[in-house]
């Protein structure tokens, strides 16, 4: 298990300094003066030194690589151009909302696919099942702006259930303020979990474990709960990680939407006025969320289903 | 061949017609669905009742009527028509952007496998690296870097979305390259590039285009988001995205103006996710 967890931790350090390396490049090997293709055609020529400046753009590449990195390791991503304040502590406080509207909007959709999966799985072929596979379908293709619009619209604003915004500042007030933008992400992701997590369940009710149990005597769904669900759960752990990127994806635009302070709607602001010390910032957090994410994920997948470690 | 005489000789045809629809009727319903798309698509400019950019300040935010069958948005521009050459601006760059990922992603893919070594590490570490980054953040970045405008956004799809199938393909490529028919092909002494497009290629090209018809679901999703984010497709071209962002202003008014172009994304990825559906299943019975 141990050196399992290794290899895996050592992977991820590859990838994120792959990813430094990407997000390093991407905005430096732009064509021209990347000071002046970033900063756009209405950019000061003062805002244009500083950046010279601040990236020593005269010197050599890999020069310029050991100073990003070196600010990086020491939490330096640099000042806002927009702000005028450090893009680290920009970044860490809007990181909670992010953070809570990921591990809230994770929790509705399993509570949403576990359910329909199990049905699904049990009567499969049949009418419900039917209808949950076209509902799944459809859901595939629904954009997640239009649902956070539509829930606005009637559970916000014509019922008056939920406010409108979603984040407050008192904590207690949190679970239900971010209810309707968890929801909306979490319509979002349940149709590929209830698809995978059906498909898996019934890979695993044709098992010979599940078809003793039955013949013990035991009901349908004490099987599937007791050794269908438990069984059937790790893969659709590994989809929810490979998802992930899709998943924190949608945040963005479901922040935007409902006006919450995340680093999603700090990084589509910073795009619209052209802050790329912001852009790079968060591009970067985003990319060690989503890889210690997928790590979580793997490590779960492993503790839930030993064969994986031997893999 | 005489057409009496191909009827005699050939065996019964593996892809009939009627034993497809009998067999899959998500397929068939796939079809019907995305060749509707499409046709609107190819046919948007005809039978779109009016012109989509054209304002007309008399007839602001009007009701779904005779006049306007989906009503007219903020600039009276008839919605209806917006939708229809919306479905072009979408459907072309989300098809276009998909088929260069195949493309590149599976020649990258197929390399990878087959010749192997360092190439194959290569790919697989850059592969790895983007796979790291949130799918909508990366493009969002690109898109950034870019800046706005169609070729960019082309760029930043493919740009991302070509990692799936070079890793899909590299996997059947490995799989393939050890069949008994790959190895004998080799042995009699035919080129490796005869090899790898007659032997390989038609072994490995299904799981990727099952994947591309789910991937074009969710390639729509984002040319639609960015609209949505003013990050897509410029105005004033007719693009559901910013339609459905133009009617986010005036939902507690005119709820539909954000709904029209929403169910117009819903058709187009159940038609689709229905295709890619409909295709597993008639592979999985063969």
């Amino acid at each position: 298990m141990w050196s399992y967890v290794a290899r895996r931790i050592a992977s991820g350090a590859i990838a994120l300094f792959g990813l430094t390396l990407v997000v390093f490049f991407i905005v430096h090997l732009v064509p021209g003066d990347p000071a002046v293709t970033l900063l756009g055609p209405r950019a000061t020529p003062e805002a244009i030194a500083t950046l010279h400046r601040e990236w020593g753009l005269n010197q050599p590449v890999y020069v310029q690589y050991e100073k990003f990195m070196s600010h990086l390791l020491h939490g330096d991503m640099g000042a806002s151009l927009f702000f005028h304040a450090p893009v680290t502590s920009l970044i860490f406080g809007r990181l909670p909302a992010t953070l809570l509207l990921l591990a809230y909007s994770t929790l509705l959709a399993v509570l949403l696919a576990v359910p329909l999966a199990t049905i699904s799985a049990l009567r499969q072929g049949g009418i419900i099942d039917q209808i949950i596979r076209v509902v799944s379908l459809i859901g595939l293709g629904a954009p997640a702006v239009w649902m956070g619009l539509v829930l606005i619209l009637f559970l916000a604003v014509r019922l008056g259930a939920f406010p409108v915004g979603g984040y407050t500042d008192s904590t207690g007030l949190h679970i239900q303020a971010m209810f309707l933008p968890s929801l909306t992400v979490a319509l979002g992701m349940f149709p590929t979990l209830t698809r995978s997590l059906r498909a898996s369940l019934i890979g695993v009710l044709a098992a010979d474990y599940i078809t003793s149990a039955r013949a013990r005597g035991l009901s349908g769904y004490a099987v599937v709960i007791r050794h269908g669900v438990r069984n059937a759960i790790a893969p659709t752990v590994t989809v929810l990680g490979l998802n992930v990127g899709y998943l924190v994806g949608s945040t963005v635009a479901v922040e935007v939407i409902f006006a919450i302070p995340g680093i999603g709607n700090l990084m589509v602001q910073a795009v619209l006025s052209r802050d790329f010390p912001i852009v790079q910032g968060v591009t970067i957090v985003y990319g060690v969320l989503v890889l210690s994410i997928n790590l979580l994920t793997d490590l779960t997948h492993a503790a839930l289903d030993p064969r994986v470690v031997l893999e | 061949m005489s057409v009496a005489g191909q009827t005699l000789t050939a065996p019964p045809r593996r892809w009939s017609f009627t034993r497809i629809v009998t067999r899959s009727w998500t397929l068939t319903a796939g079809v019907i669905l995305v060749g509707l798309v499409v046709g609107v698509a190819v046919f948007a400019p005809v039978i779109a009742p009016h012109d989509p950019i054209h304002q007309n300040l008399t007839h602001l935010l009007q009701s779904p009527g005779p006049g306007h069958r989906l009503g007219t948005d903020q600039f009276g521009r008839d919605v209806l028509s917006r939708i229809l050459v919306g479905t072009r601006t979408d459907l072309e760059i989300a098809l276009g952007a998909t088929f260069l990922a195949v493309l590149i992603g599976g020649s990258l893919g197929l390399l990878a496998g087959y010749v192997g070594g360092v190439l194959d590490t290569i790919v697989m570490r850059v592969v790895d690296v983007v796979m790291a980054f949130p799918f909508y953040v990366l493009i969002i970045t690109l898109v950034f870097v870019l800046g706005s405008g169609l070729a960019s956004l082309y760029a930043a799809l493919v740009g991302v979305g070509w990692v799936s199938y070079a890793r899909i393909v590299r996997g059947e490529t490995l799989i393939a390259r050890n069949q008994d028919y790959v190895v004998a092909a080799r042995q009699t002494g035919l080129s490796g590039r005869r090899v790898l497009f007659r032997h390989i290629l038609p072994n490995v090209i299904t799981q990727p285009i099952v994947y591309a018809m789910s991937d074009v679901v969710n390639v729509v999703l984002t040319i639609v988001t960015l609209g949505f984010l003013g990050l897509g497709v410029q105005p004033p071209t007719p693009e559901w995205g910013s339609m459905i962002a133009d009617g986010s202003a005036f939902l507690t008014t005119h709820w539909t103006l954000a709904t029209f172009p929403a169910i117009a994304v819903m058709i187009t990825g159940f038609g689709f996710s229905l295709l890619g559906d409909g295709i597993a299943e008639v592979i999985e019975g063969e």
